[in-house]
């Protein structure tokens, strides 16, 4: 198990900074997903922790020690390919004991560490196979035991789930997450599924062009996205973002008012959930556009004053037709607000003031 | 009846009851075909077998004569023959690690270049495009004992070339090495190909288990050329013989004293040498043999080997 800093770590392939001086600590045992576009640096990142990319600046510390320089083999990590990389020529039994192989593990030892490995992800009749032979949720289970059974200091997982149908995306997903608890290892995910990156990682690192966008756990990506691209990315749908003009450094959606500390500002973008909207008796008028019915739930496109607005409405039997107006209500407490052009996260102080409000603020109590 | 069924099934084409009945179409296909192999395969190997029992020297005038097996027997007996069947011999067993081993690391090389290696692929294929009548003539020219370029090389240091060609000693080993030097660039490039099969997740992950470049060529880049490896194998056992007709014929013509013919060449010497069709057919059948007992070890070699995708 390790702990892990990474500083000003810096990757070009050429004239492109694939990674941009990025600054990072994982705690021992910590599980850590890194979750960003495709593009945006976040494998070769991986590939720097795992030794394969030479980073072009920066450094990479293993529990306090600079491993920058040191090959791949000598790291004592283990990484889950998104393509496996299982050895196609050797059995299953081989491709597991292939790294107590190089380890020089005595051959009794290794039968009993391969037994073990294979048992931890459940593929113990599978051992004389050949990987051809097995189903894709099984050749990613051989990975991990491949990893597991050099018994590593850091797991690394390059996108390891997103060659598996749905179903076995999710029992994989868990399965991990539990694994990875028992075991107590420090991971490193790769994803660009936020879904993934919430429900297995302790903490998030969001990447964009090569650089950290935010760090936190999912509630604080969530409810405190510090710029909008952040604010974009996290959360299904995604958000709605319009640009407001602030009377005297307060902005308002319907009856929902918030002070910005800056009370300058020309224009700000106001960010709000899909989901902290609501149908109100009273509030920002708007006529449904498009009306999108997700099973559960319904997604209705209002185009209001301050622009089109997606709702997402938890009742799911649809309440409001195309072409019916309606007003939209929003807690105060639920208003983000960030600069228009740079997209730094602003302050806000709500306004505790007005029978409104403090309606509304009841009924968002009420929201699942 | 025959109206309704009609009339019901029109929209069913594929379910209406269908006679059986000759169809010449794909016969017409492939006439072509199986008339130019009948010409110039089957029935050549048919009066082949024929001509092998029969006695005559190519004057159409002369009566072809039945002899039974005894062309065989002369043949078998003969010291042409058997310098020809232990030049093959010789010549496969050297050719084995000449052009099918050597030709691995050349290709591992240039593929671990990446791009840059393209200029050494290049230098190596030429001798593959050019054609084995010119390579022959230049090849004379350089080993000619007597103001021969590798002569005037040699001289400089002060070393006499050895008459290389005429030497019953060295012109066997000679004849293998050009036409090592031909085919060389070709292997590689065949390597190559199989190379690229190998996706480079899989170094990367052999290399964070631990293994060094030894372990890798050794554990994963040798298993998985061996469906490449094989097919050079027989390429090269069954053709090296072809191969070196052409210098054989342009720079020994067999010699010295049966040194370097093989039996392929001892064909053509029997028939148009010696003019004795009879016994260049029971050479030919013999040849024949000898390439069947290659394909079928071939045929055993693909399956014990090749036992994955």
């Amino acid at each position: 198990m390790a702990a892990i800093t990474i500083t000003c770590l810096s990757k070009t392939f050429g004239a492109v900074k694939a990674v941009d001086a990025i600054d990072l600590t994982i705690l021992d045992g910590e599980f850590v997903a890194i979750l960003g576009p495709s593009g945006c640096g976040k494998s070769t990142t991986l590939f720097m922790l795992s030794g394969i990319e030479t980073p072009t600046g920066g450094r990479v510390l293993f529990d306090g020690d600079d491993v920058t320089a040191m090959e791949a083999k000598d790291r004592s990590i283990g990484l889950v390919f998104q393509s496996y990389a299982l050895y196609p020529h050797m059995t299953v039994r081989e491709n597991i004991a292939f790294p107590l192989d190089m380890l020089k593990i005595p051959k009794t030892l290794r039968a009993e560490r391969v037994a073990r490995a294979a048992g931890i992800v459940q593929i113990g009749e599978l051992l004389d196979r050949r990987p051809h032979q097995l189903s894709g949720g099984q050749q990613q289970r051989v990975a991990l035991a491949r990893v597991l059974v050099k018994e590593p200091r850091l797991l690394l997982l390059d996108e390891p789930l997103s060659n598996l149908d749905a179903s076995l995306r999710h029992a994989m997903r868990s399965e991990i997450r539990r694994l990875q608890r028992r075991l107590g290892l420090t991971t490193v995910l790769v994803t660009h599924d936020q879904i993934e990156a919430t429900t297995m990682a302790d903490r998030i690192v969001i990447m964009n062009r090569g650089r950290i966008e935010q760090v936190g756990t999912a509630d604080e990506l969530y409810r405190h996205p510090a710029n909008l691209f952040v604010a974009g990315f996290i959360g299904s749908p995604a958000m709605n973002l319009v640009t407001l003009k602030p009377a005297h450094g307060e902005i308002r959606v319907g009856a929902a008012a918030a002070s910005l500390q800056d009370r300058s500002l020309a224009s700000v973008t106001v960010g709000l959930r899909p989901e902290h909207l609501r149908f109100a008796a009273e509030g920002l008028p708007g006529r449904i556009a498009l009306v999108e019915p997700m099973g559960r739930e319904v997604l209705y496109e209002i185009e209001t004053e301050i622009g089109v607005l997606r709702l997402l409405d938890p009742v799911h039997q649809i309440r409001h037709r195309e072409g019916e107006n309606v007003s939209i209500a929003v807690s105060p407490d639920n208003l983000l607000a960030f600069e228009t052009e740079e997209g730094r996260s602003l302050p806000l102080t709500v306004h505790a003031s007005g029978p409104e409000v403090a309606k509304s603020l009841v009924r968002s109590e009420s929201l699942p | 009846m025959t109206a309704l069924a009609q009339g019901d099934l029109a929209g069913l084409g594929s379910l209406a009851p269908r006679r059986q009945r000759f169809e010449a179409a794909p016969y017409l296909y492939l006439a072509p075909l199986i008339l130019l192999l009948g010409i110039f395969t089957f029935w050549p190997l048919l009066h082949t077998a024929y001509l092998s029992v029969t006695s005559w020297n190519l004057n159409p005038g002369v009566p072809v004569r039945y002899v039974g097996i005894a062309n065989y027997e002369d043949v078998i007996d003969s010291d042409l023959f058997s310098a020809a069947l232990w030049n093959t011999v010789v010549t496969i067993l050297v050719s084995i690690p000449l052009k099918v081993l050597l030709p691995i690391p050349f290709a591992v090389f240039i593929w671990s270049m990446g791009s840059r290696g393209e200029i050494y692929r290049t230098v190596l294929f030429l001798p593959t495009m050019i054609s084995f009548v010119a390579v022959s003539v230049a090849w004379l020219w350089i080993l000619s004992p007597l103001g021969g370029y590798l002569d005037l090389v040699l001289s400089s240091v002060g070393i006499k070339l050895p008459p290389l060609l005429t030497r019953a000693e060295t012109a066997l080993g000679t004849i293998i090495g050009i036409s090592t030097w031909k085919i060389f660039g070709f292997h590689v490039l065949l390597f190559l190909a199989g190379l690229t099969r190998i996706p480079h997740r899989l170094i990367d992950a052999m290399r964070i288990d631990g293994a060094s470049d030894g372990v890798i060529l050794r554990r994963l880049i040798w298993p998985m050329l061996g469906p490449t490896t094989l097919f050079v194998l027989i390429s090269t056992v069954i053709f090296t013989m072809q191969q070196v007709f052409t210098p054989i014929d342009m720079l020994t013509k067999g010699g010295p004293s049966n040194a370097t013919t093989n039996l392929f060449y001892v064909t053509y010497q029997y028939t148009f040498m010696n003019f004795s069709v009879g016994q260049g057919a029971a050479a030919t059948v013999l040849l024949f043999v000898f390439l069947m007992i290659v394909a079928l070890v071939k045929f055993r070699l693909f399956d014990r080997f090749v036992h994955y995708r």
